[in-house]
């Protein structure tokens, strides 16, 4: 797995600060680039916005990053190169046939930090069956994999007054 | 700061769409509170409402849109308040 950098999102809400990932070598975040494909698909336009607005209405000013709001997916990591339990839940707005998943991470199952990844469209029953979705699950699970052990070597920690993620020199600039 | 896409999609969204989905969460997440509260399982829930776990699953995990109808059903059965609406007068 190539480097990535672990960036802030948005710090602005009042309840969550989120963060995203971004390969080294690319210009956009996974959740930026997740958030701009499905706005100009026009089938996905408003569900795109109501995810955007769950996400920081619903989480980040009004409830935080609490279990009810996360769907939890550990009976579908099979598959996962990499062996070990992971956290990774979806973030879905509990909406009838909501179309599409986002991946997270909820550090340290703490409701004020949370970090983006990527998802798509559940196109199928199971995650499993929807391969491309299933190909974001993967990624999701290895970057969350990371951040995890580097929690846990020290390599970085997390300020809780601040609600920010830095490296064990107390630095922002991350990468993993 | 925040990421400059999401706060141009955020600025493109309808203000109904973000009440709508506030509104909407708020909802769900006070079914679940009032059922945590006084010990229902979505089981024991069925059971008292005379339908299958299955449908109130659907209401509570989101896979089945939640009706005035519905909410009014929940409330009575569960002896609380889910919504709210104002009275008050405007002027």
């Amino acid at each position: 797995m190539n480097t990535f950098a672990l960036e802030i999102w948005d710090d602005e809400a009042s309840k969550c600060t989120f963060y995203t990932v971004r390969w080294e070598d690319a210009e956009e975040s996974e959740t930026d680039r997740f958030f701009n494909k499905y706005d100009t698909i026009a089938e996905f336009k408003r569900p795109n916005q109501e995810l955007l607005s769950f996400i920081l209405d619903s989480i980040g000013e009004d409830h935080g990053a609490i279990d009810a709001l996360f769907n939890r997916f550990e009976n579908e990591v099979v598959g996962l190169p990499n062996k070990g339990k992971v956290n990774v839940s979806g973030v879905v707005f509990l909406y009838p046939n909501f179309p599409l998943r986002l991946y997270a991470l909820r550090i340290n199952n703490r409701d004020d930090l949370v970090v983006l990844f990527n998802g798509g469209v559940k196109s199928a029953q199971t995650t499993q069956a929807s391969e491309a979705l299933n190909l974001k699950w993967i990624e999701a699970c290895q970057f969350a994999k990371r951040i995890e052990e580097a929690l846990r070597d020290g390599d970085i920690m997390i300020d809780e007054k601040r609600r920010r993620i830095l490296t064990y020199k107390g630095g922002t600039e991350i990468y993993l | 700061m925040k990421s400059k896409v999401a706060e141009r999609i955020q600025a493109e969204t309808p203000e109904e769409v973000r009440i709508f989905v506030r509104q909407y969460t708020d909802i769900v997440l006070r079914i679940n509170q009032i059922l945590k509260a006084k010990g229902y399982t979505q089981k024991s829930l069925a059971e008292k409402m005379n339908k299958r776990p299955s449908e109130i699953n659907k209401w509570l995990k989101g896979s089945h849109n939640l009706t005035l109808k519905t909410l009014a059903k929940l409330e009575a059965e569960l002896g609380e308040p889910i919504i709210y609406t104002s009275r008050e007068q405007l002027v």
